[in-house]
């Protein structure tokens, strides 16, 4: 017994596992795919799926049946943990992920099914929206479209010129090859050509891998490829890090944020409007001066941190972090930086709407300062920093400046960067077609985000700069 | 919350504050004080809190020759062009766009502003392929103005969506009143919601501006001549030659900021009432 455990810390200290150079989260991106070591056997892959469902079901899973919650909760820390990252170590959290991910199916899917059958059942009145416009509808509609067409037209007519119609073109790319070789072929309206001939049946796709460069001197059609690997999940390490990134990045802003904007809140703080004005500074910084800034101290062979802990350090060009790990805590540590002052002003500007005689009567009761946050402060707050935290949210899954300036490489890479790496010269680039795949992917992700957070609130009514 | 701090309350909170305030200056003055360091190629190799002789040479270097041979108002001309203009073409045609969407119902209404809030929620990088391949075929793609169309497509349905907000906010007794009086729409809009809503609008107009001000990574695509570089694109341009210098990068990052951050805190307090809350509409 002692032996078997003695050899698997001994080996999760090895070279092999060292080289591998795993990111601590590297458990999360073989949950979210296929085993990669048969690429093509599944014809289908409902890895991410079971994921996503597990994910969303854990609260209902511990309310139910704690036991499982537990051993998820558990086996994933230590997974987290532990150095050695083999796809097959996730096996052991098959069976809670499978019962919690059942858990919120039966939830978010299986319930509202059948709630929505049973009002079918049920006679109704038609609903207004199916009933035939009358014709005095379509009148006012009519008066008020012939009112607000002139007003609209300049508006329209430019964005429909300079971001609508190139979102469309966009997506003609992305069913193509196009690429740096075939450059003069697409300016001269291959792209439409091959997009639309592919579309219509008339053009029989290239059989070619997506990822490899293209060698034709003409764009050639190769169907949605790209574009059905990624929809699937392929590129599930990146996949897992844009969202991790969201998530912790977002996290870390609102926590400290929100502490900041509370104790410069508390009545009697002397000098409150300086620390106030010093702490918007990083808003004010435009954000990839900011992330030079941090280039600035935390480089690991090059940065002031550095030089301080290791006097000898050499002026070598370093490029990216060579530790994933390590390198999303320095991204964290730079967008915490950036993103907190917003985030204050609007907890700030929310704890002055928040009544003070609540706390009076709280105080009487005897309530602490933790209870008096955690019941009274928090749930009043929350609702009002909610928009500023949804778009920040938005803005951090499509962060780009940041992971530019800090010239991060794989897995470290949000999507939006790497369609600026397949587009610009270099490395990578060149691949406009690919690049263009990446982008329908991510304004479709956009989409479907705010077409959700648009049901469950009107936060994006309060949309600002952010 | 009402009870008042005691002596080692206030020094604790005092204490708190101090170290927020080095997590939020360290990063800026590392970069100040190299740049008054002068002189320092690549990142420097010894570690120092200050300067050990200050000078303003680098910063003098940066006024007279900022990238390749051009001196730092140039590029600051290049930057006002195209981020001044795309905030004037985001304004002057999003404005009465704005407005009607803000005061009229018509159909189409709610998918239009549900396109509005996707566009300005979109990364820049999105709609760089297509708008690459698009000035190429125009031939506008290496010119000042075929930047500030790049620059207007990011920044414009935001302005948009905001100006909507700030036409919102105008109360509406006022509008009616002048209508009671026989105004039209059109006189409406000038005499009375274009006035009581400038300020929003420059503020849109603002960040419009800031949004170009601050993009260099297109920049970078779009522009050949090193007669068109912006300032934001010199700092990042500084960063990636071969013979790269530290002081030489911090002297410009700082002259670039210097002027927005100024910009902010006067108008700090006004900022936040423009642009935190704005009155929900709908």
């Amino acid at each position: 017994m002692s032996q078997s455990v003695g050899y698997h810390s001994g080996y999760s200290q090895s070279e092999q596992v060292a080289d591998a150079g795993f990111p601590a989260w590297q458990q999360l991106v073989w949950l979210a795919q296929s085993v990669p070591w048969h690429p093509g056997v599944f014809v289908i892959s409902a890895d991410l799926l079971i994921l996503v469902l597990g994910i969303t079901g854990l609260p209902q899973l511990w309310r139910r049946k704690r036991v499982f919650a537990l051993w998820f909760l558990i086996d994933f820390i230590f997974l987290l943990w532990w150095p050695t990252k083999w796809p097959q170590y996730v096996l052991t959290l098959t069976a809670p992920l499978c019962l919690s991910g059942a858990e919120s199916l039966q939830a978010f899917v299986w319930l509202p099914v059948k709630n929505w059958w049973q009002q079918r059942l049920k006679p109704k009145p038609v609903p207004q929206w199916v009933r035939l416009p009358d014709r005095r509808a379509l009148a006012e509609s009519w008066r008020g479209m012939r009112k607000a067409w002139p007003w609209l037209l300049p508006g329209a007519l430019v964005l429909t010129l300079i971001a609508f119609y190139p979102l469309i073109y966009q997506s003609a790319m992305s069913v193509t090859d196009f690429g740096s070789l075939s450059l003069r072929d697409g300016i001269q309206g291959g792209i439409w050509r091959e997009a639309w001939g592919g579309l219509t049946g008339q053009i029989e796709p290239v059989d070619i891998n997506p990822l490899d460069r293209a060698s034709s001197t003409e764009v050639r059609y190769i169907g949605p490829a790209f574009l059905k690997i990624l929809f699937s999940g392929g590129l599930s390490d990146l996949l897992v890090f844009n969202v991790l990134w969201t998530v912790l990045s977002i996290i870390l802003q609102l926590a400290f944020g929100v502490t900041v904007a509370v104790l410069l809140h508390r009545e009697g703080v002397k000098l409150k409007r300086f620390w106030q004005t010093l702490f918007i500074l990083p808003w004010a910084i435009p954000e990839f001066i900011g992330a030079l800034f941090w280039v600035r101290i935390l480089d690991p062979e090059r940065g002031w941190l550095a030089v301080a802990n290791n006097p000898a350090a050499s002026n070598a060009v370093s490029g990216f972090l060579d530790d994933p790990t390590k390198t999303l805590v320095l991204l964290l540590v730079a967008a915490t930086w950036y993103g907190f002052p917003f985030i204050m002003l609007a907890a700030t500007a929310g704890l002055k709407m928040v009544p003070t005689d609540v706390y009076e009567a709280a105080e009487i009761d005897g309530a602490g300062r933790w209870l008096q946050f955690r019941q009274i402060t928090w749930p009043l707050l929350f609702p009002l920093v909610m928009p500023a935290v949804l778009i920040r949210a938005i803005f951090a899954f499509n962060q780009f400046y940041l992971f530019y300036a800090m010239q991060t490489d794989m897995p470290n890479l949000t999507f939006a960067t790497l369609s600026y790496y397949l587009f610009a010269p270099g490395f990578l680039g060149g691949r406009f077609g690919l690049s263009a795949a990446v982008n329908v992917f991510t304004v479709v992700v956009l989409v479907i985000f705010i077409l959700w957070f648009n049901r469950i609130s009107k936060a994006a009514e309060g949309v600002t700069y952010a | 919350m009402h009870r008042r701090m005691t002596f080692w309350q206030q020094v604790l909170y005092q204490a708190g504050f101090v170290l927020i305030g080095v997590f939020v200056l360290m990063p800026i003055w590392g970069m100040t004080y190299l740049a008054f360091e002068g002189g320092t190629i690549g990142w420097p190799t010894t570690f120092r809190l200050f300067p050990e002789e200050p000078t303003l040479a680098v910063f003098v270097r940066v006024w007279q020759q900022a990238s390749q041979s051009l001196p730092f108002v140039r590029l600051l001309r290049n930057s006002l062009i195209v981020s001044g203009g795309a905030a004037l073409l985001s304004v002057g045609f999003g404005a009465s766009m704005a407005y009607a969407f803000a005061h009229f119902r018509f159909p189409g209404r709610q998918p239009g502003l549900f396109a509005l809030l996707v566009g300005a929620l979109l990364p820049p990088v999105a709609l760089m392929t297509p708008l690459y391949m698009l000035l190429t075929i125009t031939g506008l793609r290496t010119t000042l103005f075929g930047l500030t169309i790049v620059y207007t497509a990011f920044a414009m349905p935001f302005c948009v969506w905001n100006m909507r907000s700030a036409f919102q906010a105008v109360s509406t007794e006022v509008i009616e009143a002048a209508r009671l009086d026989g105004a039209s729409n059109l006189q409406t809009f000038l005499r009375i919601s274009l006035p009581i809503a400038a300020p929003s609008i420059a503020v849109a107009a603002l960040i419009a501006f800031l949004i170009g001000y601050s993009e260099f990574a297109m920049g970078w695509l779009f522009v050949e001549k090193s007669s068109n570089v912006t300032v934001a694109m010199a700092v990042s341009g500084a960063l990636g030659i071969s013979t790269f210098q530290g002081s030489l990068l911090a002297a410009l990052a700082l002259l670039m900021s210097i002027p927005v951050v100024i910009l902010f805190l006067l108008l700090q307090r006004y900022l936040l009432e423009r642009l935190l809350f704005v009155a929900p509409g709908d």
